[in-house]
């Protein structure tokens, strides 16, 4: 049966619109360009979109406030000490296969690594590591089936803090092997969706949500940027898009229909694209919504790989 | 304006610069819970009654610049 959210009529305007996101983020444009902070930003600038965001976090129930503040507590320890006798990497590759282990046995979902790429940055940041190792942690779907109401809210909010102590723990592991690492969680100057992306976790799907085989997009992401010498992962491959193309669900529930059914070029590359000015504000009306990510077929518990084996055997060839 | 990055990630702290850290974040946190029950009791009552007499709430009207 499907599911009724909250109407797409919402109860605030503005007098004055702000700059489209879509203009402001390149939509249509076919330059290779760095993305520009309009929403979620980390206070270094004033963001077109400031005011809705101001909105969204006073318009919070508290326990999701609450949890993003203790999150934000959390986070002074992102960088810290470094040992002082530095551990030589001998073997990349066995680094890694260490890493990874080590960011499971603290918590992590699946990891994967890759170099810091221009695509991750935001126009104006300029982090000064050469790594990203990212790190994806599965939300509770029992919790996120109840998408656009308080208590879908306070699992994102809980699934954050903790990948934040992951990402931290990590960050500290690494910085006691004598290699500078900082941790980068929700409201970071840093792309994850790229990072992951390119880390081999998973594709980017039709609602502009990293889709990866095991979770689908009930996950949230993190990172720890180092400049410990790591082999790193390549792209794969999932058939997201043999999926995305076909299928309608983010589409259809969509109450503000800001999921396209076509790749779009954005800064030069074509991807699947959410309408910004659309999704943003129904966004802050509904506790961060995530309907998208719910419907997704992927998302539902366990489907993931038999759904890609059934995509791949689809392939012709 | 320093971004949160900025402000209190330090690399390397002494336990005095660390300790300045957690203060000022603890400074940082206070004034956001604090408008959290100021300013967002306010917005709030604006925004429930907009919600129940279908007159949208002006975001300008809430946050002048």
């Amino acid at each position: 049966m499907k599911k009724k959210f909250p109407s797409p009529k919402l109860p605030f305007a503005y007098r004055h619109k702000p700059v489209s996101g879509n203009t402001i983020n390149g939509l249509g444009e076919t330059t290779l360009r760095r993305a520009t902070q309009i929403f979620h930003g980390s206070g270094a600038r004033k963001l077109e979109w400031a005011r809705l965001e101001i909105f969204f976090a006073l318009i919070n129930p508290f326990k999701v406030y609450w949890l993003n503040l203790l999150n934000r507590w959390l986070l002074r320890n992102a960088d810290g000490p470094i040992a002082a006798v530095q551990q030589p990497v001998v073997d990349a590759r066995q680094k890694s296969q260490e890493i990874k282990a080590l960011a499971l046995e603290l918590g992590a979902g699946v990891v994967g690594i890759t170099h810091l790429s221009e695509q991750a940055l935001y126009k104006g940041t300029n982090p000064q590591y050469a790594r990203a190792i990212v790190v994806l942690l599965p939300m509770d779907n029992e919790e996120m089936a109840y998408v656009t109401t308080n208590r879908a809210g306070t699992e994102t909010m809980r699934a954050y803090m903790e990948i934040t102590r992951t990402v931290i723990a990590l960050s500290q592991r690494i910085r006691s092997m004598g290699w500078r690492a900082r941790a980068y969680c929700e409201g970071a100057d840093l792309l994850h969706i790229p990072l992951a992306i390119e880390a081999g976790l998973g594709q980017l799907g039709k609602h502009g949500s990293l889709i990866c085989k095991e979770y689908g997009s009930g996950m949230r992401i993190a990172t720890v940027l180092t400049d410990m010498p790591l082999a790193e992962d390549k792209p794969v491959d999932i058939a997201v898009d043999d999926l995305c193309v076909g299928c309608r669900r983010c589409t259809i529930d969509c109450p503000v229909d800001a999921i396209g059914d076509r790749k779009q070029t954005v800064r030069g590359v074509e991807k699947w694209y959410v309408d910004f000015d659309k999704c943003a504000p129904y966004f802050a009306h509904t506790v961060g919504c995530g309907i998208c990510i719910e419907v997704c077929p992927w998302t539902k518990p366990g489907r993931g790989p038999g759904l890609l084996e059934k995509l791949l055997s689809k392939r012709p060839g | 304006m320093a971004s949160f990055e900025e402000q209190f990630y330090l690399e390397d702290p002494t336990r005095l610069q660390a300790l300045w850290r957690d203060v000022k974040l603890l400074w940082w946190l206070a004034v956001r819970a604090l408008m959290w029950m100021s300013k967002g009791v306010l917005v709030r009552r604006v925004y429930r009654k907009a919600q129940v007499s279908g007159e949208p709430l002006l975001l300008e009207d809430q946050f002048p610049d």
